[in-house]
């Protein structure tokens, strides 16, 4: 089914944060904070920064780090904005500034997928942690997709990215990938008797397909190049047998 | 407005630091002369909706 001329006019940032309002959304991002909530405790820094609204409350809670960001995506028409706006691809963070970025399902529908993950590169720290979600093609999700998704609806309008294109692009950057991790097994039904008759897929998924689950968490760290101060050669010569010990004369 | 917020935000066009003007509830960026408008203690750092400022307008 064609979108609706109401759906054309809205942009697709708002009708995915609508989504994840819905009973599937709220399915998702249920199981989503379950991850997320192994990954957080773990991270420390002073500033933690979620990039995108996903549902009524962020993803941050279980985090250890006082600064909490959500930063909303805009552009947010009408409505008055409950959290600071910008557009992924062009942060207002300063370089090296953040120790954590969470980044729920962004790059499925934003043009610049590569662009959103520079700019994450830039404002995180030396060391500091990058934790994507998104949609897995190679899933019962991905097969839906293909099968039932209807073009210009949320999720199915967005670009499901390959766990192994993410990490591609991730490694282009300079991150070292610490985590991977699929989950949400079942098959996307939005009615609420089947998100609970196929609950059992999340254990059999689990243990058995676990790199097919209908999203992906992955936590990388930003590595940099540490410069090690070296004496150099002519210097070392001068001094061949090492610094006399303290007190040897005395 | 957050302190804290306020520390690390920068300009998103050129990544330049950022000037808080309470009265005018702006935070500009003197090198790309724009404001950006911060409503109910909540910032958009959106290009769009900055506005120009006034090329006798003194930052």
């Amino acid at each position: 089914m064609a979108p609706t001329p109401e759906d054309a006019e809205r942009s697709v940032r708002a009708r995915v944060v609508e989504w994840f309002g819905s009973y599937l959304g709220e399915a998702l991002l249920q199981a989503e904070r379950g991850e997320i909530n192994q990954v957080l405790p773990d991270l420390f820094g002073y500033h933690i920064v979620q990039l995108g609204v996903r549902g009524p409350d962020n993803l941050l809670g279980s985090s250890r780090i006082s600064h909490r960001v959500v930063m909303d995506i805009g552009p947010v028409p009408g409505t008055p904005p409950q959290h600071p706006v910008c557009f992924p691809s062009a942060l207002p963070l300063a370089s090296n500034s953040i120790d954590v970025m969470v980044v729920p399902h962004v790059l499925e529908f934003e043009p610049e997928a590569f662009t959103v993950l520079l700019e994450a590169e830039r404002v995180l720290i030396g060391e500091g942690m990058l934790v994507i979600l998104g949609f897995h093609p190679w899933s019962l999700w991905g097969l839906w997709r293909v099968l039932f998704g209807r073009p210009g609806r949320v999720p199915w309008c967005g670009r499901f990215i390959a766990l192994g294109g993410v990490r591609g692009w991730l490694a282009d950057l300079g991150f070292e990938v610490v985590r991977t991790r699929g989950f949400y097994f079942r098959p996307p039904l939005a009615r609420a008797s089947n998100v609970h008759r196929f609950a059992f897929l999340d254990r059999f998924g689990a243990r058995c397909w676990p790199y097919f689950g209908g999203a992906y968490l992955i936590l990388a760290k930003k590595r940099v190049i540490a410069l090690t101060p070296i004496v150099p050669s002519w210097r070392r010569t001068l001094v061949p047998n090492g610094a006399p010990e303290a007190g040897a004369h005395g | 407005m957050d302190k804290h917020l306020l520390d690390i935000l920068v300009c998103p066009v050129c990544k330049g630091p950022l000037r808080y003007r309470r009265a005018e509830a702006e935070l500009v960026c003197k090198a790309c002369r724009l404001a950006y408008p911060i409503r109910d203690e909540i910032p958009v750092m959106l290009e769009d909706e900055a506005r120009k400022l006034a090329p006798d307008e003194v930052v």
